[in-house]
Parts: C-alpha cells; sequence; structure tokens
C-alpha cells in the first residue's frame, strides 16, 4: 500500500517536472504572418511582420485603443544564416518568435538574385515552418515591403496572401507558388520557375508616398496614393533570380503551363477593329505533346477554353451562330497572341521556366539523356504549334447590343 | 509492467464463488426454533423482542368468554392499511368457535378460509413471526395452534405514480416507478403480460430485509446471465440495502472502471425494453432505481424514447449523442493542447481571436478551465443539493456573476467559458446520468495530460482507456459489442436506430435462443410498402 501510495505521488510529481516542453501560452508567442528576406552585405537579413493580437479583435474586456495601435509590428534581424536571424529575435522581442502561421516569404530582389538554396533547405528541415508558405518577390528590400500598410486591410500579411490566391484563382495571370513548388523546380529537368513580384505602384511614387504608407494613418486615407500591386513575374533559374515576365508575358507562359483557372479576356469585334468585348474564362486546359522533328523537339500545345460572355459593344446579333463562331475565331487569335508574346520571351531569356524539359524527358526518356547536358541551347531551338479551342458557351441574359435596342 | 499491474488492480472485484454459498437463508427456514401451541409463550416472545416498540400494537380478542382458544391480532402501526385492518378485525370478531372446533378440516385452512383478506401467509416459527410483522402483515395468533396467520394488509402511506424526474420524454409513458417494490413490479407486468415474466425475489441485509427481486423473461435472458446474477446476488451480505446503487457497486464487473457496467433507469417501459432484448432487471425495495445487466457501452446513448420517435429523427438524435459524448469528453482538454501545444492546428483567424483574449487573462489555460470546469462542478452540486425555492438564485450567481463578470473582469478568456458551457450542456445531452458522470471525472483527467503533454497527453489517455473498454464486460458481455466483437446484424440499433420493421432480430450478446423479433419470413406492411413500385397512375 505505501509503495503503491509512493508511486502514484511520483507519478503525479512527472505532471510538474515536464517543464513545459514546448508548451507555450497564447501571449507568449509572437505571431507572424509574413516574413521577410534580404541581403546585408554575405549575411542575411531576416523580416517577420507579427500580429499585436489585441489591436486586432474588439476588445474582449481590457484591451483598449484597438484603432490607435497598428495590429502589426515589424522587426529584422541580420545573421550569417536565416535561423540564426530568427533566433536572434530573442535579443529584442518580449515573446517567442511564432513563425507557422506566416502564409509569405517576400524575397528582395539581392536576395532572390543571389540564390535561395538557404531558404529551401531551412523550410524543408524545420518542422515549425510549412512549406506550403508562398513565395513573393520584390524589387526593392523585403523589408520595405513588410513595413507598409497595405489598404484597408489592417493586417499587410494576409493580404499578400489573399491577393495572391485570389489572382491565381481568377485571373490566373501570375500562378502562386509556394517554397514546395520551388523546392521541385530546383530538383526537376527544367531548373525553372516563376514567381510574381510585387510592388506598390501609384501615380507618382515619391519616397514621401512611400514613407506616409509605414503609418497607420494610411488607413484614414480613403483613396492610399499606392497600392500593393501584382506587376510581373520573377523567373528563376535554378535558385537564382535571372529575369522578368511582364503580365502580358507571363499571362502567355500560363496558357503554355495550363496553369490558367479563370481568366477574363479582351478581343476586338470581327468587325468593328477599335471596340472590344469581354469574355469570362470558366475552364481551360492545355495539352502538350512534344514531338520529335529530327534532332529538334517541338510542342503542340492545344488549349481548350470555354468561357461566358460578359460585355458586348459589337453591333451584332448574337443569337446567330456565325457571329458567336466569329467572336470564338477572335478569343482564339487573342490567345494565340498571348501565348506567343510569353513564348518569345521565355525563348529570348533562355530559362525554361514552361518546365517542358520535364515533359520531354518524361516523353523521350532515352533521347533525353542526349540532350540533357545541351538543354538550354536546345530549348532555345525548340518550335511550339499551337491550337486554341474557343467556346462562349454563355452569351449572356441579353441577345442583343444596346445599340441594336435603340 | 505497470499497465498490467493497473489492469489487475482494475478488474478485481469480490470473486463470488469465494463467498461460502448461501442456499439456507433464502429457504423458508424449516429450521428455525417452531412455534410454541401456548398463546402466552408466544405473547412472551413478542413483548420481549418488540414490546418496547411504541409502534408495535397487540389486539386480545376471544371468540367468546368460556372458550379455551384466545386469539391476538398483532401488527406494527402505520405499516398496515388501516381501512383492511379493521376489515380483518370485524372478520375475526364474527367467527365462532364452535366452527372452528367443529370443523372437519383442519382447523388452521378452516380459519385461514374464514380471515378472507389478502394475501395469508402461515407462519411456523418464530423468526418468521416477526420478519412477517416487520413486513407490514399483521399476524393472527391462536391459543392451541401450531401455526399463526400473517396477513397481507401492507398499507400506509406511499408515493403516487409519478411522471420520473432523472429520464424524461417527450413522446413516451409517463410514469415512473415508485419507491414501493410491489407497485414496481406491477408497472412491469402490465407492460408485459406473459407468465414467461419470471420474479425472483430475495431478501437481503440483515437489517433493513429489503426485498431484492430479479425480473427477466425467461426464453429471451440467457440463463447463464441469470444464473450469474442469482450467484451475485445471493452472495451480498451486508446490514442494509437502502438504494439500488448498493446492489450495483456490490456486484457489478470492472469495480474500479469509471464507466458503469449496469443501466439503471426509472422507466417500466425502458425495463420492459431491455427485458425484450434479454437483460435482467433488478428491483429493489424503497427506490425508483432499477438495474440492469448485462449492459453495452452504447446502451448509454440510447434514450427508449429512440424506439417511439420515427427513425430517421432516433438516428440523427444519436449522431446528436455521440457527438455530444466526445465533446463532453475531449473538448476542453483538446482546447488546452490546440492553445498551448499546437497553434499550428488553428486557423490564423481563430488564433489571433483566441490570442486576443489571451493578452489580458492573468492564469494559464489549464488553470483557466480547470477553475472554471470545477466552478462549474460546484455551481451544479449546489443546484442539486439546494433547497428549490433558491433555485432561481444560484442560475443567477452562476451565469451572470460568475460567468459574464469573470470575462469582463479580464480573469478568464471568453473562449474558456464557451468551451466549458458548452462541454457542460453536451454532458447533459447524454441520457444516463451515472454514463455522464464518469465522462466527468475523465474530463479532468484528460485536461491535466492535455495541458503537461498536449495532444500526446489526450491521447496518452485515450488509448489506455480504449484499452480498457475493449476488454470491460458486463455479466459476460463484451462492453464494446457490437463495435468490439463487431456484429453485422447488431448494427441497425447502435449509431443508427434502424426502422421497427428492418429489426427483425433481438441484439446478440450471449448465447443464440430465441433470436427473431419479428416473424421471420412475414413481411410487415410498412415492408411491403417500401418496396412496391410507384404507380403513377393509381
Amino acid at each position: 500500500m505505501r509503495r503503491r501510495l509512493a508511486s502514484l505521488v511520483l507519478l503525479a510529481c512527472l505532471f510538474l517536472t515536464t517543464g513545459c516542453w514546448n508548451r507555450a501560452e497564447l501571449n507568449d508567442l509572437r505571431i507572424a504572418i509574413a516574413g521577410g528576406i534580404d541581403r546585408a552585405g554575405d549575411k542575411w537579413e531576416i523580416s517577420y511582420q507579427t500580429i499585436i493580437p489585441s489591436s486586432m479583435a474588439s476588445g474582449t474586456g481590457g484591451s483598449t485603443g484597438s484603432s490607435t495601435q497598428p495590429a502589426i509590428y515589424v522587426f529584422s534581424m541580420v545573421s550569417d544564416t536565416i535561423f540564426g536571424a530568427r533566433m536572434k529575435s530573442n535579443l529584442e522581442a518580449s515573446r517567442k518568435l511564432y513563425v507557422a502561421h506566416a502564409k509569405v516569404i517576400v524575397v528582395g530582389r539581392e536576395a532572390a538574385e543571389r540564390g535561395l538554396e538557404e531558404l529551401v533547405d531551412l523550410f524543408l528541415r524545420n518542422s515549425e515552418a510549412r512549406e506550403t508558405v508562398q513565395l513573393l518577390i520584390t524589387d526593392g528590400k523585403a523589408k520595405d515591403l513588410l513595413n507598409k500598410m497595405v489598404p484597408p486591410e489592417k493586417l499587410p500579411g494576409e493580404s499578400y496572401s489573399n491577393i495572391l490566391a485570389k489572382e491565381s484563382r481568377f485571373i490566373s495571370n501570375f500562378p502562386k507558388k509556394t517554397i514546395f513548388d520551388f523546392a521541385l523546380s530546383l530538383h526537376s529537368d527544367s531548373k525553372s520557375i516563376g514567381i510574381p513580384v510585387a510592388s506598390f505602384v501609384g501615380d507618382e511614387n515619391t519616397d514621401e508616398e512611400l514613407e506616409k504608407m509605414r503609418s497607420l494613418d494610411v488607413l484614414k486615407d480613403i483613396s492610399p496614393p499606392l497600392s500593393l500591386r501584382l506587376t510581373r513575374l520573377g523567373v528563376f533559374s535554378g535558385d537564382r533570380l535571372v529575369g522578368y515576365l511582364s503580365g502580358r508575358e507571363s499571362m502567355g507562359l500560363s496558357w503554355l503551363t495550363d496553369q490558367v483557372k479563370e481568366t477574363e479576356l479582351s478581343f476586338p469585334c470581327p468587325q468593328a477593329k477599335n471596340k472590344h468585348n469581354s469574355i469570362e474564362i470558366t475552364s481551360s486546359k492545355t495539352k502538350l505533346n512534344p514531338v520529335r522533328a529530327g534532332t529538334h523537339y517541338t510542342m503542340l500545345v492545344s488549349v481548350n477554353l470555354n468561357g461566358n460572355l460578359m460585355e458586348s459593344t459589337c453591333n451584332q446579333d448574337l443569337s446567330k451562330s456565325e457571329v458567336i463562331h466569329d467572336m470564338e475565331k477572335n478569343i482564339e487569335k487573342e490567345v494565340r497572341d498571348q501565348i506567343f508574346t510569353g513564348w518569345d520571351a521565355v525563348r529570348q531569356m533562355g530559362v525554361d521556366v514552361t518546365g517542358y524539359a520535364d515533359i520531354i524527358h518524361r516523353s523521350f526518356p532515352k533521347e533525353w539523356k542526349a540532350i540533357q547536358a545541351a538543354w538550354p541551347q536546345e530549348f532555345r531551338r525548340m518550335d511550339i504549334q499551337v491550337q486554341v479551342n474557343a467556346a462562349i458557351r454563355r452569351p449572356g441574359l441579353i441577345q442583343k447590343t444596346e445599340e441594336q435596342i435603340k | 509492467m505497470f499497465i498490467r499491474r493497473l489492469k489487475k488492480f482494475l478488474y478485481s472485484y469480490p470473486n463470488p464463488e469465494l463467498e461460502q454459498p448461501q442456499q439456507a437463508r433464502q429457504a423458508p427456514s424449516p429450521e428455525g426454533k417452531p412455534l410454541s401451541e401456548d398463546l402466552s409463550d408466544s405473547l412472551e416472545l413478542l413483548q420481549k423482542s418488540m414490546g418496547k416498540n411504541t409502534d408495535f400494537v397487540i389486539h386480545y380478542l376471544a371468540f367468546d368468554e368460556e372458550s379455551d382458544y384466545k386469539v391476538i391480532l398483532c401488527y406494527i402501526d402505520g405499516l398496515v392499511d388501516q381501512l383492511l385492518l379493521s376489515k380483518l378485525l370485524e372478520n375475526l370478531n364474527r367467527l365462532k368457535l364452535d366452527n372452528l372446533l367443529r370443523a372437519d378440516k383442519a382447523p388452521a385452512d378452516w380459519l385461514k378460509n374464514q380471515l378472507a383478506i389478502g394475501n395469508i401467509r402461515t407462519i411456523y416459527t418464530e423468526e418468521d413471526l416477526e420478519h412477517a410483522i416487520l413486513d407490514g402483515r399483521a399476524v393472527v395468533l391462536v391459543q392451541g395452534m401450531r401455526e399463526a396467520f400473517a396477513v397481507y394488509i401492507a398499507g400506509g402511506s406511499r408515493r403516487a405514480v409519478e411522471e420520473p424526474s432523472s429520464q424524461t420524454v417527450i413522446r413516451g409513458p409517463k410514469e415512473g416507478f415508485t419507491e414501493e417494490i410491489t407497485v414496481n413490479i406491477a408497472l412491469l407486468r402490465r407492460k408485459v403480460k406473459s407468465p414467461q415474466l419470471t420474479i425472483e425475489t430475495h431478501v437481503i441485509g440483515t437489517y433493513t430485509r429489503t426485498n431484492v427481486s430479479i425480473a427477466y423473461i425467461e426464453g429471451i435472458a440467457s440463463p447463464e446471465v441469470v444464473k450469474e446474477m442469482t450467484t451475485r446476488i445471493q452472495s451480498i451480505e451486508i446490514d442494509g440495502i437502502l438504494e439500488s446503487g448498493y446492489i450495483e457497486e456490490l456486484i457489478q464487473d470492472g469495480v474500479m472502471s469509471p464507466f458503469p457496467t449496469m443501466y439503471n433507469t426509472e422507466r417500466p417501459d425502458t425495463v420492459a425494453g431491455g427485458l425484450l432484448e434479454g437483460l435482467v432487471a433488478v428491483f429493489v425495495d424503497g427506490t425508483p432505481f432499477v438495474l440492469m445487466a448485462p449492459v453495452t457501452f452504447f446502451r448509454f446513448l440510447t434514450s427508449s424514447e429512440d424506439y417511439y420517435q420515427r427513425f430517421d429523427i432516433s438516428s440523427f438524435l444519436r449522431f446528436v449523442r455521440i457527438i455530444s459524448f466526445f465533446v463532453a469528453l475531449l473538448l476542453p482538454s483538446i482546447f488546452i493542447s490546440l492553445t498551448t501545444f499546437h497553434q499550428e492546428l488553428l486557423p490564423m483567424p481563430l488564433l489571433i481571436s483566441l490570442a486576443a483574449q489571451r493578452e489580458i487573462t492573468p492564469l494559464p489555460t489549464l488553470v483557466e478551465a480547470l477553475l472554471m470546469e470545477l466552478t462549474f462542478e460546484v455551481i451544479r452540486e449546489a443546484g442539486v443539493r439546494m433547497p428549490r425555492a433558491i433555485g432561481p438564485a444560484i442560475s443567477i450567481v452562476g451565469a451572470l456573476v460568475l460567468g459574464q463578470a469573470a470575462v469582463q473582469a479580464g480573469l478568464v478568456s471568453a473562449a474558456v467559458v464557451i468551451v466549458v458551457s458548452f462541454t457542460a450542456i453536451s454532458n447533459f445531452a447524454l441520457p444516463a446520468i451515472n454514463f455522464s458522470s464518469s465522462i466527468r471525472l475523465l474530463r479532468f483527467a484528460l485536461m491535466v495530460f492535455s495541458g503537461s503533454f498536449g495532444l500526446v497527453g489526450v491521447l496518452g489517455v485515450l488509448i489506455p482507456l480504449m484499452a480498457h473498454l475493449v476488454s470491460l464486460e458486463s455479466f459476460g458481455v463484451p462492453y464494446l459489442i457490437p463495435m468490439s466483437p463487431f456484429n453485422k446484424t447488431n448494427q441497425k440499433d447502435v449509431l443508427i436506430r434502424a426502422p421497427w420493421w428492418k429489426m427483425r432480430t433481438r441484439p446478440i450478446m450471449i448465447g443464440d435462443q430465441n433470436q427473431m423479433r419479428q416473424t421471420k419470413d412475414k413481411k410487415s406492411y410498412a415492408e411491403l410498402e417500401a418496396g412496391r413500385p410507384r404507380d403513377p397512375l393509381a
């Protein structure tokens, strides 16, 4: 009986000696919603945008002054390694940095140009950080993006990922890419990936305006001078940023790589070239089929897309199938045009951001060995043949244009 | 090693076979001291044993002046019905001594017939004489006769049959058991009018001499279970049985298990339903709670109303109860582990909202939750024990002062209050009180483990708990049947309640006698209707 009692007491003591293990109360955590990576000389400069919860939620009891305090707090550390910099935050932060909820990593231009291998290693090795974190490139320093508000949202970090998600879903112009996608590209045959680039754009874009975005006061501005926007696509070769694609070129790339989910497409009227129609593309499928012609390869790109007509100013009777047919032809022409714009830019850059190397490897596994070493040159010599099949599924609720009704 | 010892510890219930066989006490004690022919001897005996009691009454009667025969009638005031007593006295006074003397038959039989009231038992021994009086019988003793006659005219005030307070239903019979065992058995007999409904009565308790009746339907209940039940009940040796809880604790399996292995109910229809599924019921005099065994885990998530409502609604309610079982058991511990160990599992907006609440609360989440749970238990206990008149006060104090004020003062976060309240409500959604009480206890253990080890700790409790449940038995029936061991046909009445026309067989527990509930081949109207193709022209 005494032994049993003693063992029970000892067992009870175990609960007290767990040393809290990895226990952390929520108010001991500094929750990061976005991270930033820059280079400071040979060292890494890591910035984190963290949440101040009390100014976020509408107060429960004692919390006051929720409108006067910004909901985020940004700080930066410099160290030899990324993780080292993160741990250095303990020198100045009152709470433990908690990065599992960070959704976006912003990479500064210099850091991107000098390579992100260490970042991938950190994310794959570390259990706290998630590989599903999205990547975003910025023209200047990541730190300067993170320390600015994105009106009207209270949490800029949240809006980065929301912008990326919505854009990939509805426009498909700059498809979002995660750290995991980036790591996959490093191990693919093409060794290339396109990452969206975001920056603050405005009419004048002065330093004063940029400075203004750092303050909470900008939320009071009805029309802020600057807004965060996805501007272009950063093209990586290996882990280094080597070039950019413009919006239209990037759209072509999206068609070429079957990354279009939904998008909008404007195309001219069959008769009047200065008048435009707009179609909402609701589904699209790109089939890629490589063929070998002699020593060269040609990619047969076949795009099938469906859409609903959303806006039409052509003076035509849409109830006639020929008219619809003509419109579909114009859509196909426009898509083909976009595709070639993208393809020319990619081929000129000489970086296989289309990932065609992997398709050719899979289709011609034997021949691949021969061209593997000289793939960049081979890629430049590659051709595409594009076939687009567009279908307008619904011309809309009205058959005629406004002009005809009058 | 530790687990094995723990298991051994948990399963060590008293082995009935080691107890002395108690057959002697059960039989109508023929070897007791016989009654004396001389009335004065018996009178002396009664005066000696019970004369001190003011509620013990002796009536001296005589057939006539000259006769040697004297008659006494004794009883305990308050235990007998006054109306029947006066009828009995009237009958006794009408008796003629001559008839008794001249009767051709045995005088005992003649007298028994002449009394012509109630259930009359002939008594031969002194012990029986005392017990009969204490049982609420009026005993007639006649000078010169070796027998005494115990007339059952028990009465006095007793509670009427009322709606059961612990298990209410919307649809279904509203009558509940009372404290009177005879009334309770009669309530059951009114539902099961079959001679196969067998009632075996035992008297337990050296001082209380409580009637304990085992009820089962012969041909449905497994004979092994009935035998086991009888053996276990006979093995009880205690000074008194005041409630069926005594019996339950003395005979149940897995005495150290937090889970009950006997079902208790106040509802005659629940007992009748149980008996039809092969259960054995134990009625105890003096309590409206009737025990049933063998019982499985899933019976505790069942209400008798399930069988009275439409099957689709009943199945949905079963689902709701299963959810509330898990909520009642796990919600606080999962909340604690998520907020203190696994914040990455929380969605971002929820995390921010919870973190904002945490900013101002002074105590760790575990302590906060434990305190709130304890507070709730105190309120609940106070609500049960408190005089009914101050009932509303407790809800004001509980809800406003402790809930709202604590949150507003920043002592407790609103999330913890919500978690604790929802847990409590879920606990009340479970139909069996003894089952939900055991969950309450386990919840505290889970909370402590989750506060120390996170989800690992929660699993560290749940896995041994599952092992324990799987190995637990109730009167030889596995506790988790029909899930483990799995039985396909029994699934009709576990997580869902199949329509009655699909439930043709009884749930299989032990043995497989008399499985059919409905005729095997004959299709019911409902089934014919369900299978009939729709005729659009009809």
